[in-house]
């Protein structure tokens, strides 16, 4: 595997991660079915273009997860926290995916989505998302 | 996890080892010690167009924080307050200087009006580091003005919700 598709099999992980969290959110929090509902989508369309890109470069995507930390989101407080951290998270995949030229619009769109997602999810803006 | 430290040095080598508001003295070949503090080595040529993208970078932070600035004053928004800081980590890590003045156009007597305006300053200098992010010949210098781009649209969607 080259070090390209290792960067987006990291992202895509991650997708499934987000897609699999917002289908939860949505489906447990009443109050957040329309904003998870929202996140649902675009993390399945990120997660699509990327199954796309690496079977294009003859390599196998990774599948989902059998499962994901945390299970137990049954209000508010918890289903922010989790969709913070994937948001999150999915902004430091992106950051490392800029290394790879071919993919470097793609990241940067990714990581301010993320980022501007994390927002939206109530995290504090800060100075440099997808940074350490 | 990449380290902010460790992209911020890297940009710093790629532009020849120097902060950007020291570019007398990187033409006179003065190295700068922050530099060598992160164990960067000079990059022996510093791309020009690199030099340009984070002295832009600084520039717009300047602007930007000038404007947040005569906005406080003339409209104290308590919440955002704490966007400030944020404004001023990203300065100080593209440049040496951060207390040039800036001249800023007069704010809008209206508050809604003052903000929403100040929302767009902060959205058009997002898409200009987006842009340089694009740019850059460097990977570094591309980690910081993508990660400058997505704090400052954080930034902007917070302003945006203060109105």
């Amino acid at each position: 595997m080259t070090d390209r598709v290792a960067l987006l099999q990291a992202w895509l992980a991650l997708e499934h991660e987000a897609v699999w969290l917002y289908g939860v959110i949505g489906g447990r929090v009443n109050d957040l079915d329309e904003p998870a509902g929202r996140s649902w989508d675009r993390h399945r369309g990120v997660r699509d273009r990327l199954v796309a890109v690496i079977r294009a470069a003859d390599e196998v995507p990774v599948p989902p997860s059998m499962g994901y930390e945390p299970t137990h989101i049954d209000s508010a407080g918890p289903a922010h926290r989790a969709a913070q951290s994937v948001e999150n998270r999915i902004a430091n995949a992106c950051m490392a995916t800029l290394a790879s030229d071919a993919d470097r619009a793609r990241a940067l769109k990714g990581l301010i989505s993320s980022a501007r997602a994390a927002v939206a999810w109530g995290a504090k803006p800060e100075a440099f998302p997808g940074l350490g | 996890m990449i380290s902010r430290r460790a992209v911020l040095g890297g940009a710093v080598a790629a532009v020849g080892g120097i902060g950007v508001a020291s570019l007398a003295a990187q033409r006179a070949g003065v190295l700068d010690d922050a530099l060598r503090a992160v164990g960067a080595r000079p990059h022996a040529e510093p791309n020009p167009q690199d030099v340009q993208l984070l002295a832009d970078a600084a520039a717009g932070q300047r602007s930007l924080l000038a404007r947040f600035d005569a906005l406080d004053r003339t409209h104290h928004v308590a919440e955002l307050a704490p966007l400030r800081s944020v404004l001023a980590t990203q300065l100080a890590a593209v440049a040496d200087d951060t207390r040039s003045p800036v001249e800023v156009p007069p704010v809008a007597d209206d508050q809604d009006v003052a903000v929403a305006a100040f929302a767009t300053d902060v959205q058009s200098t997002a898409k200009a580091r987006h842009d340089g992010a694009l740019a850059s010949g460097s990977l570094a210098v591309t980690q910081v003005l993508a990660s400058m781009a997505a704090g400052l649209d954080q930034v902007g969607l917070a302003v945006r919700a203060a109105t």
